[in-house]
């Protein structure tokens, strides 16, 4: 007996190929962009499976926007440091 | 005989039995149709060839509803892995008035390590089982072609009970111009 359900990996992988014509028509550089998203998703695979979501994409759009955020507080961080530097 | 492409869901009615055939089991048409019936009500997805996929029903009914959950809560899938299998789930399921989707229903009598004599035994037993389910609710049946000509028969043992028989032919491979330069 094998798997009866798809792995949230092939699940966002499957998800990234139906978006491969949104992909396509974008600028080479905004599909660097496209690209990182579904990589900083990945990085929370574990966490998108345990969410047990019957929509995983939901769940993939927050890991990316987390991943987003933290390097928002990263940036935030460096840029008080830079500020007290000068002052 | 119709195509499919055809809407299955007023061909649905109590005391028909409806076969889907087609080369992958009309796996998208009846993902299309459990989600389509689960807006309606419950339904009991009975899959035999692993060809049930929750994730592209829950993407289908989202398109419909935002209350996704509840109608989930009202589709029940169950499982054979051995055509021994499919025919205890068909035996142990209860007639109910909502519709049967039965997946990919042959798949696991194709087996060739189950004799031809004891897979024709089981399949007469599960044939039986779906004229009970038959008299309380509709039954939809998907088949994909055998993967022996040997148990082509089987094919047409359920064909035969069929009440409406819906195929989708493979797409014809289309001729391409080769490139000249």
């Amino acid at each position: 007996m094998g798997r009866t359900v798809i792995t949230i990996t092939q699940q966002l992988t499957e998800t990234e190929g139906m978006l491969s014509p949104f992909r396509r028509t974008l600028r080479r550089g905004d599909q660097y962009i496209f690209d990182g998203l579904f990589a900083a998703a990945r990085r929370h695979i574990a966490a998108i499976g345990q969410a047990e979501s019957l929509l995983p994409f939901e769940t993939a759009l927050l890991a990316m926007l987390l991943e987003q955020a933290k390097e928002i507080a990263v940036l935030q961080q460096e840029l008080e440091q830079l500020r007290t530097k000068c002052e | 005989m119709y195509p499919i492409g055809m809407d299955i869901l007023p061909v649905l009615k109590t005391g028909k039995l409806i076969v889907l055939y087609s080369p992958h089991a009309a796996c998208e048409e009846s993902m299309t149709l459990i989600a389509e019936l689960g807006l309606r009500g419950p339904v009991t997805i009975m899959d035999g060839g692993n060809r049930y996929k929750p994730y592209q029903v829950a993407m289908l009914i989202r398109r419909k509803t935002v209350e996704i959950n509840t109608v989930a809560n009202r589709l029940c899938s169950r499982r054979a892995f051995t055509c021994y299998e499919m025919n205890t789930l068909l035996g142990t399921t209860p007639s109910a008035s909502h519709p049967h989707v039965i997946l990919d229903l042959l798949h696991t009598f194709y087996d060739d390590h189950v004799p031809a004599h004891e897979v024709h035994r089981l399949l007469d037993s599960c044939l039986k089982q779906i004229e009970r389910l038959q008299l309380s609710a509709p039954v939809v049946v998907t088949l994909a072609p055998p993967l022996v000509p040997e148990r082509t028969f089987l094919l047409e043992l359920v064909c035969q009970k069929a009440d409406e028989m819906l195929i989708k032919e493979e797409p014809m491979p289309q001729a391409v111009q080769p490139a000249l330069l």
